[in-house]
Protein backbone atom coordinates (compact mmCIF):
# COMPACT_ATOMS: atom_id res chain seq x y z
CA UNK A 1 0.00 0.00 0.00
CA UNK A 2 2.76 2.40 0.89
CA UNK A 3 4.38 1.70 -2.50
CA UNK A 4 1.24 2.93 -4.23
CA UNK A 5 1.30 5.97 -1.98
CA UNK A 6 4.98 6.63 -2.67
CA UNK A 7 4.54 6.31 -6.46
CA UNK A 8 1.58 8.66 -6.13
CA UNK A 9 3.75 11.16 -4.25
CA UNK A 10 6.46 10.95 -6.93
CA UNK A 11 3.99 11.41 -9.78
CA UNK A 12 2.52 14.42 -7.99
CA UNK A 13 5.97 15.88 -7.66
CA UNK A 14 6.47 15.52 -11.42
CA UNK A 15 3.16 17.28 -11.99
CA UNK A 16 4.13 20.01 -9.57
CA UNK A 17 7.42 20.49 -11.35
CA UNK A 18 5.47 21.76 -14.36
CA UNK A 19 3.85 24.42 -12.23
CA UNK A 20 7.01 25.03 -10.32
CA UNK A 21 6.46 28.68 -9.67
CA UNK A 22 3.05 28.23 -8.05
CA UNK A 23 4.06 25.58 -5.51
CA UNK A 24 4.62 26.61 -1.91
CA UNK A 25 3.73 23.31 -0.10
CA UNK A 26 7.24 21.95 -0.02
CA UNK A 27 8.82 25.02 1.50
CA UNK A 28 11.27 25.19 -1.37
CA UNK A 29 11.64 28.68 -2.84
CA UNK A 30 9.71 29.03 -6.07
CA UNK A 31 12.79 29.83 -8.07
CA UNK A 32 14.98 27.03 -6.66
CA UNK A 33 14.76 24.50 -9.44
CA UNK A 34 17.82 22.60 -8.19
CA UNK A 35 16.12 21.94 -4.87
CA UNK A 36 13.00 20.72 -6.66
CA UNK A 37 15.04 18.30 -8.73
CA UNK A 38 16.85 17.13 -5.58
CA UNK A 39 13.49 16.43 -3.98
CA UNK A 40 12.32 14.36 -6.95
CA UNK A 41 15.62 12.51 -6.88
CA UNK A 42 15.22 11.94 -3.16
CA UNK A 43 11.76 10.43 -3.61
CA UNK A 44 12.94 8.19 -6.42
CA UNK A 45 15.87 7.08 -4.27
CA UNK A 46 13.50 6.37 -1.38
CA UNK A 47 11.40 4.17 -3.66
CA UNK A 48 14.41 2.27 -5.01
CA UNK A 49 16.02 1.84 -1.62
CA UNK A 50 12.80 0.68 0.03
CA UNK A 51 12.08 -1.76 -2.82
CA UNK A 52 15.56 -3.21 -2.44
CA UNK A 53 15.21 -3.33 1.34
CA UNK A 54 11.84 -5.09 1.16
CA UNK A 55 13.31 -7.55 -1.34
CA UNK A 56 16.08 -8.36 1.15
CA UNK A 57 13.56 -8.79 3.95
CA UNK A 58 11.42 -11.04 1.76
CA UNK A 59 14.42 -13.24 0.96
CA UNK A 60 15.36 -13.42 4.64
CA UNK A 61 11.79 -14.28 5.59
CA UNK A 62 11.63 -16.98 2.95
CA UNK A 63 14.85 -18.51 4.31
CA UNK A 64 13.55 -18.34 7.87
CA UNK A 65 10.24 -19.89 6.82
CA UNK A 66 12.07 -22.74 5.15
CA UNK A 67 14.11 -23.24 8.32
CA UNK A 68 10.96 -23.16 10.45
CA UNK A 69 9.24 -25.68 8.18
CA UNK A 70 12.24 -28.00 8.40
CA UNK A 71 12.30 -27.65 12.21
CA UNK A 72 8.57 -28.19 12.42
CA UNK A 73 8.81 -31.32 10.24
CA UNK A 74 11.63 -32.72 12.37
CA UNK A 75 9.75 -31.86 15.55
CA UNK A 76 6.51 -33.48 14.33
CA UNK A 77 8.39 -36.62 13.29
CA UNK A 78 9.98 -36.76 16.70
CA UNK A 79 6.59 -36.31 18.40
CA UNK A 80 4.98 -39.01 16.25
CA UNK A 81 7.73 -41.44 17.24
CA UNK A 82 7.39 -40.44 20.90
CA UNK A 83 3.66 -41.05 20.68
CA UNK A 84 4.30 -44.60 19.42
CA UNK A 85 6.71 -45.18 22.29
CA UNK A 86 4.25 -43.81 24.82
CA UNK A 87 1.44 -46.01 23.51
CA UNK A 88 3.75 -49.05 23.44
CA UNK A 89 4.13 -49.02 27.23
CA UNK A 90 0.36 -48.77 27.76
CA UNK A 91 -1.87 -51.83 27.47
CA UNK A 92 -3.63 -51.63 24.13
CA UNK A 93 -7.42 -51.64 23.93
CA UNK A 94 -7.20 -55.16 22.42
CA UNK A 95 -5.15 -56.38 25.33
CA UNK A 96 -7.61 -54.75 27.68
CA UNK A 97 -10.53 -56.37 25.91
CA UNK A 98 -8.94 -59.78 26.36
CA UNK A 99 -9.23 -59.23 30.11
CA UNK A 100 -12.64 -57.61 29.98
CA UNK A 101 -14.86 -58.37 26.98
CA UNK A 102 -17.07 -55.45 27.99
CA UNK A 103 -14.65 -52.54 28.28
CA UNK A 104 -13.18 -49.45 26.67
CA UNK A 105 -10.17 -47.19 26.87
CA UNK A 106 -10.75 -43.58 25.87
CA UNK A 107 -7.39 -41.83 25.51
CA UNK A 108 -7.21 -38.33 24.07
CA UNK A 109 -4.00 -36.45 24.87
CA UNK A 110 -4.20 -32.68 24.57
CA UNK A 111 -1.18 -32.75 22.28
CA UNK A 112 0.37 -35.59 20.28
CA UNK A 113 1.80 -36.98 23.49
CA UNK A 114 0.62 -36.34 27.02
CA UNK A 115 0.86 -36.87 30.74
CA UNK A 116 -1.93 -39.47 31.12
CA UNK A 117 -1.22 -43.16 30.97
CA UNK A 118 -2.62 -46.56 31.80
CA UNK A 119 -0.67 -49.29 33.57
CA UNK A 120 -1.66 -52.94 33.84
CA UNK A 121 0.05 -56.01 35.31
CA UNK A 122 -1.05 -59.47 36.39
CA UNK A 123 0.21 -61.70 39.20
CA UNK A 124 -1.18 -64.98 40.47
CA UNK A 125 -4.52 -64.30 38.87
CA UNK A 126 -4.78 -60.81 40.42
CA UNK A 127 -5.11 -57.98 37.97
CA UNK A 128 -3.51 -54.61 38.77
CA UNK A 129 -4.78 -51.62 36.87
CA UNK A 130 -3.73 -47.98 37.32
CA UNK A 131 -4.99 -44.81 35.71
CA UNK A 132 -2.23 -42.18 35.97
CA UNK A 133 -2.28 -38.40 35.46
CA UNK A 134 1.19 -36.81 35.57
CA UNK A 135 1.82 -33.11 36.15
CA UNK A 136 1.54 -31.12 32.94
CA UNK A 137 0.97 -32.36 29.42
CA UNK A 138 2.92 -32.51 26.18
CA UNK A 139 6.58 -33.54 26.28
CA UNK A 140 7.25 -33.05 30.03
CA UNK A 141 4.03 -34.87 30.92
CA UNK A 142 4.95 -37.74 28.58
CA UNK A 143 8.45 -38.05 30.04
CA UNK A 144 6.93 -38.27 33.47
CA UNK A 145 4.60 -41.09 32.34
CA UNK A 146 7.65 -43.12 31.28
CA UNK A 147 9.22 -42.58 34.70
CA UNK A 148 5.92 -43.45 36.39
CA UNK A 149 5.76 -46.79 34.50
CA UNK A 150 9.35 -47.54 35.45
CA UNK A 151 8.78 -46.77 39.15
CA UNK A 152 5.43 -48.53 39.30
CA UNK A 153 6.90 -51.66 37.69
CA UNK A 154 9.76 -51.64 40.20
CA UNK A 155 7.34 -51.15 43.11
CA UNK A 156 5.09 -53.91 41.83
CA UNK A 157 8.02 -56.36 41.55
CA UNK A 158 9.15 -55.57 45.10
CA UNK A 159 5.77 -55.44 46.81
CA UNK A 160 3.98 -58.80 46.90
CA UNK A 161 0.76 -57.35 48.24
CA UNK A 162 -2.82 -57.21 47.08
CA UNK A 163 -3.39 -54.02 49.03
CA UNK A 164 -3.38 -50.99 46.65
CA UNK A 165 -2.48 -48.60 49.47
CA UNK A 166 0.67 -50.59 50.27
CA UNK A 167 1.70 -50.60 46.61
CA UNK A 168 1.01 -46.86 46.26
CA UNK A 169 3.14 -46.09 49.33
CA UNK A 170 6.01 -48.04 47.85
CA UNK A 171 5.47 -46.35 44.51
CA UNK A 172 5.53 -42.92 46.15
CA UNK A 173 8.86 -43.63 47.85
CA UNK A 174 10.30 -44.99 44.61
CA UNK A 175 9.12 -41.96 42.63
CA UNK A 176 10.25 -39.48 45.29
CA UNK A 177 13.74 -40.95 45.40
CA UNK A 178 13.95 -41.43 41.65
CA UNK A 179 13.42 -37.72 41.02
CA UNK A 180 15.46 -36.52 44.01
CA UNK A 181 12.40 -34.61 45.13
CA UNK A 182 14.02 -34.00 48.49
CA UNK A 183 16.25 -31.51 46.62
CA UNK A 184 13.33 -29.34 45.52
CA UNK A 185 14.27 -26.62 48.00
CA UNK A 186 17.77 -26.51 46.54
CA UNK A 187 16.39 -25.89 43.05
CA UNK A 188 15.33 -29.41 42.11
CA UNK A 189 12.21 -30.04 40.04
CA UNK A 190 8.81 -30.21 41.65
CA UNK A 191 6.37 -32.57 39.99
CA UNK A 192 4.14 -35.46 40.77
CA UNK A 193 1.14 -37.43 39.68
CA UNK A 194 -2.38 -38.46 40.57
CA UNK A 195 -3.23 -42.12 40.40
CA UNK A 196 -6.12 -44.51 40.82
CA UNK A 197 -5.11 -48.15 41.45
CA UNK A 198 -7.42 -51.13 41.29
CA UNK A 199 -6.51 -54.66 42.28
CA UNK A 200 -9.00 -57.30 41.19
CA UNK A 201 -9.11 -60.46 43.25
CA UNK A 202 -10.88 -63.08 41.11
CA UNK A 203 -10.84 -65.65 43.91
CA UNK A 204 -13.00 -63.52 46.17
CA UNK A 205 -14.86 -61.55 43.48
CA UNK A 206 -13.50 -58.44 45.04
CA UNK A 207 -12.02 -55.17 43.86
CA UNK A 208 -9.70 -53.14 46.06
CA UNK A 209 -9.17 -49.49 45.27
CA UNK A 210 -6.93 -46.68 46.49
CA UNK A 211 -6.13 -43.45 44.76
CA UNK A 212 -4.56 -40.05 45.14
CA UNK A 213 -6.78 -37.22 43.91
CA UNK A 214 -8.64 -39.70 41.72
CA UNK A 215 -12.00 -41.35 42.33
CA UNK A 216 -13.44 -44.64 41.19
CA UNK A 217 -16.99 -44.71 39.84
CA UNK A 218 -19.06 -47.89 40.07
CA UNK A 219 -22.50 -48.11 38.50
CA UNK A 220 -25.18 -50.73 38.72
CA UNK A 221 -28.82 -50.88 37.64
CA UNK A 222 -29.92 -48.73 40.53
CA UNK A 223 -27.26 -46.11 41.08
CA UNK A 224 -23.79 -44.73 40.58
CA UNK A 225 -21.34 -44.54 43.44
CA UNK A 226 -18.10 -42.66 43.73
CA UNK A 227 -15.25 -44.10 45.81
CA UNK A 228 -13.02 -41.26 46.89
CA UNK A 229 -9.29 -41.11 46.48
CA UNK A 230 -6.92 -39.53 49.00
CA UNK A 231 -5.98 -35.87 49.08
CA UNK A 232 -2.20 -36.20 48.65
CA UNK A 233 -0.35 -36.96 45.46
CA UNK A 234 2.53 -39.17 44.39
CA UNK A 235 5.74 -37.19 44.76
CA UNK A 236 5.13 -36.09 48.36
CA UNK A 237 7.70 -36.97 50.97
CA UNK A 238 4.96 -38.33 53.21
CA UNK A 239 1.84 -39.79 51.66
CA UNK A 240 -1.22 -40.48 53.79
CA UNK A 241 -3.48 -43.11 52.31
CA UNK A 242 -6.34 -43.27 54.79
CA UNK A 243 -8.94 -44.10 52.17
CA UNK A 244 -8.76 -47.59 50.77
CA UNK A 245 -11.85 -49.39 49.52
CA UNK A 246 -12.99 -53.01 49.22
CA UNK A 247 -15.83 -53.48 46.76
CA UNK A 248 -17.71 -56.74 46.32
CA UNK A 249 -18.15 -57.44 42.64
CA UNK A 250 -21.68 -58.15 41.45
CA UNK A 251 -22.31 -59.34 37.92
CA UNK A 252 -23.18 -56.41 35.67
CA UNK A 253 -21.40 -53.79 37.81
CA UNK A 254 -19.41 -51.32 35.81
CA UNK A 255 -16.17 -49.66 36.94
CA UNK A 256 -14.81 -46.38 35.59
CA UNK A 257 -11.51 -44.64 36.25
CA UNK A 258 -10.78 -41.13 35.02
CA UNK A 259 -8.00 -38.61 34.94
CA UNK A 260 -9.33 -35.11 35.64
CA UNK A 261 -9.08 -34.02 31.98
CA UNK A 262 -12.72 -34.69 31.19
CA UNK A 263 -14.04 -33.00 34.35
CA UNK A 264 -11.91 -29.94 33.73
CA UNK A 265 -12.87 -29.49 30.10
CA UNK A 266 -14.20 -25.97 29.53
CA UNK A 267 -17.19 -25.34 27.30
CA UNK A 268 -20.96 -25.28 27.34
CA UNK A 269 -23.05 -22.13 27.08
CA UNK A 270 -21.25 -20.39 29.95
CA UNK A 271 -17.79 -21.77 29.18
CA UNK A 272 -17.53 -23.70 32.44
CA UNK A 273 -16.05 -27.05 33.39
CA UNK A 274 -18.05 -30.22 32.74
CA UNK A 275 -17.47 -31.38 36.35
CA UNK A 276 -17.65 -34.91 37.72
CA UNK A 277 -21.34 -34.67 38.67
CA UNK A 278 -22.41 -34.43 35.02
CA UNK A 279 -20.23 -37.36 34.01
CA UNK A 280 -21.57 -39.40 36.91
CA UNK A 281 -25.15 -38.74 35.76
CA UNK A 282 -24.33 -39.79 32.21
CA UNK A 283 -22.80 -43.04 33.40
CA UNK A 284 -25.77 -43.70 35.67
CA UNK A 285 -28.34 -43.01 32.95
CA UNK A 286 -26.54 -45.05 30.31
CA UNK A 287 -25.70 -47.98 32.59
CA UNK A 288 -27.77 -50.43 30.57
CA UNK A 289 -25.98 -49.58 27.32
CA UNK A 290 -22.95 -51.56 26.16
CA UNK A 291 -19.50 -50.30 27.14
CA UNK A 292 -18.86 -49.37 23.49
CA UNK A 293 -22.00 -47.23 23.48
CA UNK A 294 -21.08 -45.64 26.78
CA UNK A 295 -17.73 -44.69 25.32
CA UNK A 296 -19.54 -43.11 22.37
CA UNK A 297 -21.88 -41.23 24.75
CA UNK A 298 -18.90 -39.84 26.65
CA UNK A 299 -17.17 -38.84 23.41
CA UNK A 300 -20.30 -37.10 22.14
CA UNK A 301 -20.86 -35.27 25.40
CA UNK A 302 -17.25 -34.17 25.55
CA UNK A 303 -17.22 -32.99 21.93
CA UNK A 304 -20.52 -31.14 22.29
CA UNK A 305 -19.50 -29.51 25.56
CA UNK A 306 -16.09 -28.53 24.23
CA UNK A 307 -17.52 -26.92 21.08
CA UNK A 308 -14.87 -24.63 19.67
CA UNK A 309 -12.88 -24.46 22.91
CA UNK A 310 -9.37 -25.91 23.06
CA UNK A 311 -8.94 -29.19 24.88
CA UNK A 312 -8.06 -28.22 28.45
CA UNK A 313 -5.95 -31.21 29.47
CA UNK A 314 -5.10 -34.79 28.56
CA UNK A 315 -8.08 -37.13 28.91
CA UNK A 316 -8.02 -40.80 29.89
CA UNK A 317 -11.10 -42.83 30.80
CA UNK A 318 -11.15 -46.55 31.40
CA UNK A 319 -14.34 -48.55 31.80
CA UNK A 320 -15.00 -52.24 32.28
CA UNK A 321 -17.71 -54.50 33.57
CA UNK A 322 -17.82 -57.97 35.08
CA UNK A 323 -19.87 -60.37 33.01
CA UNK B 1 4.70 28.37 26.91
CA UNK B 2 5.11 27.43 23.24
CA UNK B 3 2.80 25.48 21.04
CA UNK B 4 4.21 22.80 18.74
CA UNK B 5 1.56 21.12 16.60
CA UNK B 6 -1.18 21.74 19.15
CA UNK B 7 0.96 20.56 22.05
CA UNK B 8 1.61 23.15 24.70
CA UNK B 9 5.14 22.77 25.95
CA UNK B 10 6.17 24.94 28.90
CA UNK B 11 9.52 26.71 29.21
CA UNK B 12 10.44 26.53 25.55
CA UNK B 13 12.77 29.04 24.04
CA UNK B 14 12.81 29.61 20.27
CA UNK B 15 16.41 29.29 19.13
CA UNK B 16 16.07 29.82 15.40
CA UNK B 17 13.67 29.46 12.55
CA UNK B 18 14.03 29.01 8.81
CA UNK B 19 11.94 27.79 5.90
CA UNK B 20 12.32 24.12 6.86
CA UNK B 21 12.89 23.92 10.59
CA UNK B 22 11.98 25.52 13.90
CA UNK B 23 14.52 25.00 16.66
CA UNK B 24 13.61 25.26 20.34
CA UNK B 25 15.48 24.52 23.49
CA UNK B 26 14.61 24.08 27.11
CA UNK B 27 17.53 24.86 29.31
CA UNK B 28 15.82 23.61 32.44
CA UNK B 29 15.34 20.04 31.25
CA UNK B 30 18.24 20.04 28.87
CA UNK B 31 16.68 19.13 25.52
CA UNK B 32 16.63 20.69 22.09
CA UNK B 33 13.79 20.26 19.62
CA UNK B 34 14.12 20.40 15.86
CA UNK B 35 10.67 20.63 14.30
CA UNK B 36 10.43 20.16 10.54
CA UNK B 37 7.94 22.49 8.90
CA UNK B 38 8.30 21.65 5.23
CA UNK B 39 7.90 18.47 3.22
CA UNK B 40 11.50 18.48 2.14
CA UNK B 41 14.76 20.21 3.13
CA UNK B 42 17.54 20.40 0.54
CA UNK B 43 20.86 19.03 1.76
CA UNK B 44 22.58 22.42 2.13
CA UNK B 45 19.73 23.88 4.18
CA UNK B 46 19.56 20.72 6.26
CA UNK B 47 23.28 20.71 7.03
CA UNK B 48 23.30 24.40 7.85
CA UNK B 49 20.43 24.04 10.33
CA UNK B 50 21.88 21.01 12.01
CA UNK B 51 25.39 22.46 12.21
CA UNK B 52 23.89 25.54 13.84
CA UNK B 53 22.50 23.42 16.68
CA UNK B 54 25.88 22.04 17.74
CA UNK B 55 27.19 25.19 19.50
CA UNK B 56 23.80 25.62 21.25
CA UNK B 57 23.98 22.05 22.54
CA UNK B 58 27.55 22.59 23.68
CA UNK B 59 26.87 25.92 25.33
CA UNK B 60 23.89 24.72 27.37
CA UNK B 61 25.10 21.19 28.01
CA UNK B 62 21.96 19.76 26.40
CA UNK B 63 21.63 16.01 26.75
CA UNK B 64 18.64 15.17 24.57
CA UNK B 65 17.81 15.85 20.93
CA UNK B 66 14.19 15.65 19.75
CA UNK B 67 13.60 15.51 16.01
CA UNK B 68 9.98 16.01 14.94
CA UNK B 69 9.82 14.89 11.31
CA UNK B 70 6.04 14.90 11.01
CA UNK B 71 5.94 17.54 8.27
CA UNK B 72 8.47 15.72 6.11
CA UNK B 73 7.36 13.69 3.12
CA UNK B 74 10.70 13.11 1.42
CA UNK B 75 14.25 12.60 2.56
CA UNK B 76 17.43 12.60 0.61
CA UNK B 77 19.52 9.54 1.44
CA UNK B 78 22.93 11.32 1.32
CA UNK B 79 21.45 13.94 3.69
CA UNK B 80 20.25 11.23 6.03
CA UNK B 81 23.59 9.49 5.88
CA UNK B 82 25.33 12.73 6.83
CA UNK B 83 22.83 13.33 9.63
CA UNK B 84 23.18 9.80 10.93
CA UNK B 85 26.88 9.11 10.59
CA UNK B 86 28.57 12.52 10.75
CA UNK B 87 26.24 14.70 12.78
CA UNK B 88 25.18 12.12 15.34
CA UNK B 89 28.80 11.07 15.85
CA UNK B 90 29.72 14.69 16.44
CA UNK B 91 26.95 14.94 19.04
CA UNK B 92 28.14 11.77 20.69
CA UNK B 93 31.61 13.30 21.00
CA UNK B 94 30.17 16.29 22.84
CA UNK B 95 28.16 14.03 25.13
CA UNK B 96 24.69 13.88 23.59
CA UNK B 97 23.55 10.34 22.89
CA UNK B 98 19.81 10.55 23.57
CA UNK B 99 17.73 10.94 20.42
CA UNK B 100 13.96 11.04 20.40
CA UNK B 101 12.11 11.07 17.11
CA UNK B 102 8.60 11.54 15.79
CA UNK B 103 7.79 10.24 12.31
CA UNK B 104 4.88 11.13 10.05
CA UNK B 105 1.89 8.81 10.48
CA UNK B 106 2.14 7.45 6.94
CA UNK B 107 3.25 3.80 6.96
CA UNK B 108 5.06 4.16 3.64
CA UNK B 109 7.23 6.94 5.04
CA UNK B 110 8.03 4.94 8.16
CA UNK B 111 9.01 1.94 6.02
CA UNK B 112 11.26 4.20 3.93
CA UNK B 113 12.95 5.47 7.10
CA UNK B 114 13.48 1.86 8.20
CA UNK B 115 14.98 1.04 4.79
CA UNK B 116 17.17 4.16 4.89
CA UNK B 117 18.48 3.32 8.34
CA UNK B 118 19.20 -0.30 7.37
CA UNK B 119 21.09 0.92 4.27
CA UNK B 120 23.17 3.40 6.27
CA UNK B 121 24.05 0.80 8.88
CA UNK B 122 24.96 -1.75 6.20
CA UNK B 123 27.18 0.76 4.43
CA UNK B 124 28.80 2.05 7.64
CA UNK B 125 29.64 -1.03 9.68
CA UNK B 126 31.97 0.98 11.93
CA UNK B 127 29.16 3.22 13.10
CA UNK B 128 28.44 2.38 16.76
CA UNK B 129 24.63 2.62 16.88
CA UNK B 130 24.72 0.77 20.18
CA UNK B 131 26.21 3.87 21.81
CA UNK B 132 23.10 5.86 20.94
CA UNK B 133 19.79 5.81 22.76
CA UNK B 134 17.27 6.27 19.94
CA UNK B 135 13.55 5.96 20.55
CA UNK B 136 10.45 6.82 18.55
CA UNK B 137 7.32 8.43 20.01
CA UNK B 138 4.10 9.99 18.76
CA UNK B 139 4.26 13.34 20.53
CA UNK B 140 6.69 15.95 21.79
CA UNK B 141 5.43 15.44 25.35
CA UNK B 142 6.25 11.73 25.18
CA UNK B 143 9.70 12.53 23.79
CA UNK B 144 10.32 14.93 26.67
CA UNK B 145 9.03 12.52 29.30
CA UNK B 146 10.92 9.45 28.09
Amino acid sequence: MFFVRLVFVISNVHKRQKMIFQDTDTGIPKNNEVAYLERIQALEQMLQMTTKYLGTIETEMRKKNELLEACSHKFNESLAMSSLLQQAIMPSECEFKRKFAQSFVFFRPKDVIGGDTLWMREREGYLYLACIDCTGHGVPGAMLTMAAHFCLNASFENTPSDNPAVLLKRFNTQFYNHFHLSNVKEGGLSHGLDIGLIIINPHRNEVRYAGTRQNLVVTNRKSAKMYKGNAGYIGNKILHLDLSHRIKVVKGDKFFMFTDGIYDQFGGQKNKKILSSRILKVLEHTHSASMEHQKEFLETILTTWQGNEDQTDDILIVGFSFE
Amino acid sequence: MSTIRNEEIPDLLAVSRNMHFNIYRDYRNGFIICESCSEYAPIDDFKETFESMVPVILEHGIGKFIFDKRAMRAFHQPTMEWYFVIWKRKLLEIGLNTHRKILPEEAWFQKCVEAGRATILAENPDFRIDLLDIKYFDSISDCIRN
